[in-house]
């Protein structure tokens, strides 16, 4: 797993000047270093930045269809209106939103967390946010369309799509649209596999990533598996729409089922793109607040593992109404996917026992990621049924159990994770207030205005309606639901005031304010262009921790704890003190004012038996990282 | 986490020192809080919500999944429950503001082989538990409620099954009735303690029909015939015909209402209808299970259509039919 074993021997070598040494090249600020940053920080920043206006604007959407769904028999929104509504409402969601903000901070973290410098290729991801950027603009551009936007839903059914149903350039800037943020994503996996696999600092073996960083390397392996398959579907019904084929067409023997079948088999490993990367979030982040180690981390590896292979083949649960899948097979292959999603919750809530729990912000949100994604898992277990599906498939059921997965599961992280990583990206801390009241705003918002809608399904509400008859019996329902998706608007206002404020007014917090036990607290906030001057011994999966905490070091476990013990009792036998056996040599690191590890220094930690920790080996800080 | 399980409390804390009262075993406490809040939960739910949970009992089908939901709901509850009172405990008893010790940084705080192989095979158990029981469900009804497509694999046993056509357009469905002639008629009546079989297609895009008090849902594709089986109970009444599909601009008004009604009732109204619709029928396609849509994609090519404004591009579908007054 490791490069290290592999390495020649150290010796010193006067490096020979070359012509093609590199020159600094001149630092741009304001808009232009926006412009023309290849940094992986600045872009993560763009993704981030950009993705979350997006999340507003598409917010600000779901706000309209909530009003018009409000009573009955509204007419606050034409019909087309509101179809185009939930139409780009969704896309901007699930493309435009989650996966872009999930790539900004993979962006902008996963280099640091693995000790790099930068992305493997840094110019390539200045293209991939740019990429995105078009998609964004390609895709709101069909507004101003004399079509209007497209109003077949995020997950375009053929033949609905097809020309003759569904004419005007708005569907095709959809399409568009939708295939720019696709490669965006392509490329951004390819530089985020290649920056994992290349760029680790010597040390950071495979089973010492933060899970952060394994989630999004798994992530970016389902973007290659699936993107190109949802870019093939896009340009089949681009061809069938302008090209004269019939691909999706029944009427020269098309087969509409062939979009669905293309579609989903992108579509559910999608869910995992836009689920993964946040809980890797929600990992580091009660791992942190719990003052404890990932309970299970090569458990939460597996299960990260599994869950990738198993998303890649449930994608006909999605159609199990369509009479064209084989029922109990794609029954258990979902069904089987909660039990890697299970060992996720089990070691999360594992993490917690007996831990030192800290309710600051960040762990708040992960506690509400808790329940809502639990809620959420669950309703997806029942529609994993067929029979059960059969009743609920295609009804504000499904409506709510997917937003409690990607709203209260990945949303939830995702606000969890600007609160938790905000200081390293701008220096300042958030206000705890103001950011308890937009959690506490949140919460109850969110579950306002979701929970009621399972019972709407269950009554029979079907998506996607522009409106329904008072007669139906879902009035009051529909009204609360609305009400909390104002009190969920709401809770932006005090976050947006939060970040406005802290950014002009916020007091400098050191490196490291949350005591985080990963690689980027151990470097400036925010970090310096190359990212490091220096690199702590990495020895687990939690080096700054170790660094910061020599008194409770994170232990060795399993077999690893036997034979270290074996080791220590050997030690003492010989007379040889365990510690001098165990770790490098300190030299005194510098500290901050927090009292942490803030430049060059070398930590007294301790091996953890993951197979490279020959003693001593890590003894000296590396700057730069690459090896 | 595992680090109290089986063993008898350490003093001191989580740090195990030495210093201060013994520790409390926290699972016996979970455990014990979790059990008096779900035993109620479950028997309210089941006996006092579970009879009145949609869809009712109108069709075997429609029985068999409000059963189906129960059941997973009784298995929610207890899950949802343990989560709840597991963080309210790790809240009120682990919080840092509580001023405990640094937490514990023992080789079990990182995983614990055994407890983690145990929650896996129970896990694994629970899903493959609800495997076995949704297959059971789907299976032994020979009739679930879901379309199954042209070839269903599980259908009833006996050859008393009515079969009645949904043809889906947009924004309306209508039923041919191919045993009582081939008419049809936006009128759709079935028969009390009968087995259906519905035969869904579409004309041109992608509906769902979705019979809601029936328990019945299958979408309907162009030029696709597929099969949702179910049987009626002795229940009579009005049930409520949907679209479940997004299917263009009027997709919301694609709403009708079916009628269940007695067997001697339903024959006479059969029986009626087609002599009441023959000379509607006579202007009909033949009867098949699909119609190939047309170039127009509009109708399918179902409808004989001379004032149809696409007409010279029609080359698929059913052949024009000259309408003579």
């Amino acid at each position: 797993m490791t490069l290290l074993e592999e390495r020649p021997p150290e010796r010193y070598e006067a490096p020979e000047r070359r012509l093609t040494e590199v020159i600094p090249a001149p630092k741009n600020k304001g808009i232009l270093a926006y412009l023309t940053s290849t940094d992986h920080k600045q872009i993560g920043i763009n993704y981030m930045v950009t993705s979350f206006t997006m999340f507003l604007i598409a917010g600000a959407m779901a706000i309209l269809m909530r009003v018009q769904l409000a009573v009955p028999n509204n007419n606050f929104v034409s019909l087309t209106t509101y179809n185009e509504l939930f139409t780009i409402h969704g896309t901007i969601m699930l493309f435009l939103f989650l996966g872009p903000f999930a790539f900004g901070t993979a962006n902008y973290l996963v280099p640091i967390q693995v000790g790099a410098p930068d992305m493997a290729f840094p110019r390539f991801n200045a293209f991939s946010y740019w990429l995105f950027l078009g998609g964004c603009i390609t895709l709101l551009s069909s507004f101003l369309t004399s079509s209007g936007a497209a109003q077949w839903g995020w997950f375009a059914y053929a033949p609905l799509t097809e020309w003759i149903h569904s004419p005007g350039p708005g569907g095709d800037l959809w399409i568009v649209g939708v295939a720019l943020a696709a490669f965006s994503s392509m490329f951004t996996g390819i530089n985020l596999i290649t920056t994992v696999f290349c760029l680790r600092a010597p040390g950071m073996v495979m089973f010492r990533m933060p899970i952060f960083t394994w989630n999004q390397l798994v992530t970016a392996f389902l973007v290659l598996l699936a993107f190109p398959v949802l870019s093939a579907d896009l340009a089949l019904l681009w061809a069938d729409r302008h090209l004269g084929t019939n691909f999706f067409n029944p009427a020269r023997g098309g087969q509409p089922i062939l979009w669905q079948d293309l579609f989903w088999f992108f579509g559910h490993p999608e869910v995992y793109i836009l689920a993964l990367p946040f809980f890797g979030m929600a990992t580091e982040i009660i791992s942190t607040f719990s003052r404890k180690p990932v309970f299970g981390y090569k458990g939460m590896v597996f299960a990260t593992l599994s869950i990738g292979g198993l998303s890649m083949g449930v994608w006909a649960h999605h159609m199990y109404t369509t009479g064209a899948v084989l029922l109990p097979f794609f029954t258990i292959m979902t069904l089987l996917i909660s039990v890697p999603t299970g060992i996720k919750f089990f070691n999360w809530i594992g993490t917690m026992f007996r831990g030192s729990v800290r309710l600051d912000s960040p762990m708040l949100f992960c506690l509400g990621f808790l329940v809502c994604f639990l809620l959420g898992g669950f309703t997806g277990i029942m529609l994993a049924l067929p029979p059960l599906d059969f009743q609920l498939h295609d009804t504000y059921f499904v409506v709510a159990h997917f937003h409690y997965v990607l709203f209260g599961g990945s949303v939830f992280a995702a606000f969890g994770a600007i609160h938790y990583w905000f200081p390293k990206f701008t220096g300042k801390k958030l206000d705890e207030r103001l950011a308890k009241i937009t959690f506490v705003i949140m919460f109850i918002g969110f579950n306002l205005c979701f929970f009621p809608q399972h019972d709407l399904g269950l009554r029979g509400m079907q998506r996607r309606i522009a409106t329904y008859p008072s007669s139906a019996g879902w009035s009051f329902l529909n009204m609360i639901s609305s009400i909390g998706a104002f009190i969920l608007a709401f809770s932006m206002l005090p976050f947006l005031i939060n970040v406005w404020e802290t950014l002009r007014k916020g007091k400098k917090v050191g490196p490291n304010p949350w005591d985080g036990m990963t690689l980027e607290w151990v470097t400036e906030s925010p970090p310096i262009p190359h990212n490091f001057e220096f690199i702590p011994p990495i020895r687990s999966e939690r080096p700054v921790w170790d660094l910061n905490h020599p008194d409770h070091p994170t232990l060795p476990h399993g077999k690893h704890a036997r034979e270290m013990a074996r080791e220590r009792r050997e030690a003492a036998m010989a007379g040889v003190g365990a510690g001098g056996a165990l770790g490098g040599s300190a030299t005194g690191p510098a500290t901050d004012g927090d009292g942490h590890v803030n430049g060059h220094g070398n930590g007294d930690s301790p091996g953890d038996g993951n197979g490279s920790n020959t003693p001593g080996d890590g003894g000296d800080g590396f700057g730069g990282g690459s090896p | 986490m595992a680090e109290t399980t089986g063993t008898a409390p350490q003093p001191g804390g989580p740090g195990g020192t030495g210093i201060g009262p013994p520790e409390r075993h926290h699972f016996l406490w979970i455990i014990g809080i979790w059990v008096v809040l779900v035993v109620p939960a479950d028997l309210i739910f089941w006996f006092v919500g579970g009879p009145h949970m949609p869809p009712g009992t109108m069709t075997s089908s429609a029985a068999g999944q409000q059963f189906d939901f129960n059941v997973l709901t009784m298995m929610a509850i207890p899950v949802v429950l343990a989560v709840l009172v597991y963080e309210g405990y790790a809240l009120t008893t682990w919080r840092a503001s509580r001023g405990g010790p640094e937490p514990v940084t023992n080789a079990n705080s990182r995983g614990n082989l055994a407890i983690q192989t145990a929650f896996i095979g129970v896990s694994t158990a629970i899903v493959l538990g609800a495997f076995i029981f949704g297959t059971y469900e789907l299976v032994a009804p020979a009739g679930a409620g879901g379309g199954e497509g042209p070839d269903a694999a599980w259908t009833p046993g006996t050859h008393s099954v009515l079969p009645i056509q949904v043809i889906a357009q947009q924004w309306k469905f209508t039923f041919r009735y191919p045993t009582f002639g081939g008419f049809e008629t936006a009128d759709l009546v079935i028969p009390a303690n009968s087995w259906i079989a519905f035969h869904v297609t579409s004309l041109d895009v992608i509906h769902s029909f979705w019979a809601y008090q029936l328990g019945v849902k299958a979408d309907a594709n162009p030029g696709y015939d597929n099969i949702a089986y179910t049987k009626t109970t002795g229940q009579l009444g009005n049930f409520t015909i949907r679209c479940a599909e997004l299917c263009g601009i009027w997709h919301g008004a694609m709403f009708d209402t079916g009628q269940v009604m007695s067997v001697p009732a339903f024959k006479a109204w059969a029986a009626a209808t087609e002599i009441k619709l023959a000379a509607a029928t006579k202007l009909l396609p033949p009867f098949a299970w699909t119609y190939i849509p047309d170039a127009n994609g509009a109708d399918g090519g179902y409808y004989p259509d001379n004032e149809d404004p696409y007409s010279p591009v029609e080359m698929y579908g059913a052949q024009k039919v000259t309408v003579t007054p």
